[in-house]
């Protein structure tokens, strides 16, 4: 059976498209069947040609249904839904799917609020900190928010993705760019082990392409 | 790891449940209340298919209008030192040959000013350009013995 991600939030501009990418990406560079799903109606799918993992449209209901289906039936795949902003009734319904419900936020304040308040709503849900500063007393300032924010949540979130120059190439038709492939690779093993899962168990080819 | 999931028909079914499942402004009647439609009579589009058709809408628009008209360095100043061919100024490809770029080049060097920048070739051509514009009959002369 297909281990199911969804990216939600309902917040826009928090990296759902792009994580749920990097990780799709990470994965397939590893050997992982991976597929995207796009059910943002404001978002273009993005080909599929120049990627490692396959993206698929979801956007209407019916074929998101017929998809998952399908994909629900292939064993050793994982399947990523970008869940899109501004819907959480949507992303109730979709994290109803998943494995595992993924809330990127970013440091802002209006962020870790949305992140808290979708938290509560989607109990499953863990939280990742995305484009997380680097820089030592940005960093001090952003987990000291983050503490102060999501003071009970601590233990549904993730480890801070850092800001990673070339990100957006993930959103480009020529696909990624080699230099991010290090930093997807990392993100996707990581919500591997969120989901008690290692890329052993889900590789389907010899790990050659998987050398960065 | 969650023990029980939806499946897609039960997906596809709550979604289709939803009052905004495209993520739209308005709200969509369900397919069963509606009130059959007049023949010919066109039904309006879905949020999602509006969205659709006006994104659509404004690529072709892009697609079909031609590439813009280049308007950078044309017309405007741009910074810096003065055009000395004006703002309007545009470049000229001429074919010289060695002994006229040679006699340019003397030119210029006859044209040093100390403390000036050292004049170049194309300050000669201008100098000389100007300087025929105010004896139109002396550059007329001179271009016709050039044919000659």
């Amino acid at each position: 059976m297909a281990t199911i991600i969804v990216l939600a939030g309902d917040k826009g501009g928090s990296g759902k498209t792009t994580s749920s990418h990097a990780i799709a990406h990470g994965l397939a560079m590893y050997g992982v069947y991976a597929f995207h799903i796009s059910t943002d109606p404001r978002r273009e799918i993005l080909p599929s040609e120049n990627r490692r993992y396959a993206t698929l449209d979801g956007r209407d209901p019916k074929t998101l249904g017929g998809i998952i289906d399908r994909l629900q039936a292939m064993d050793r795949a994982i399947v990523l839904i970008d869940g899109g902003g501004g819907r959480p009734d949507v992303d109730r319904v979709l994290s109803n799917v998943a494995d595992l419900t993924i809330l990127p936020f970013m440091q802002s304040q209006t962020d870790l609020r949305v992140a808290k308040a979708d938290l509560d709503r989607l109990p499953e849900a863990v939280g990742l900190p995305n484009r997380w500063p680097t820089q030592k007393w940005a960093r001090e300032v952003a987990d000291r928010e983050l503490a102060e924010e999501l003071r009970g949540y601590i233990d549904r979130l993730m480890s801070p993705v850092p800001e990673i120059n070339g990100y957006v190439s993930l959103l480009r038709d020529t696909g990624a760019v080699p230099k991010i492939n290090p930093s997807c690779k990392q993100l996707g093993l990581r919500v591997l082990e969120r989901l008690g899962l290692s890329v052993f168990s889900l590789a389907t080819e010899a790990p050659e392409s998987a050398i960065a | 790891m969650r023990s029980r999931k939806l499946s897609g028909v039960e997906l596809a079914r709550q979604l289709e449940g939803l009052t905004n499942p495209a993520g739209g402004a308005t709200t969509q009647a369900e397919p069963d209340k509606l009130e059959p439609t007049q023949e010919g009579e066109v039904q309006p589009p879905s949020p999602a298919e509006a969205i659709f058709s006006s994104q659509e809408a404004e690529v072709r628009a892009s697609t079909t209008q031609g590439p813009k008209p280049r308007t950078s360095g044309q017309g405007k100043a741009r910074g810096g030192r003065p055009a000395k061919a004006g703002t309007d100024g545009m470049p000229v490809n001429v074919r010289l040959s060695q002994a006229d770029h040679l006699a340019l080049a003397r030119l210029a060097g006859k044209l040093v000013v100390p403390g000036r920048p050292m004049p170049t070739v194309q300050d000669v051509v201008r100098g000389i350009i100007r300087g025929a514009l105010k004896e139109p009959e002396l550059a007329t002369r001179f271009c016709r013995q050039q044919d000659s």
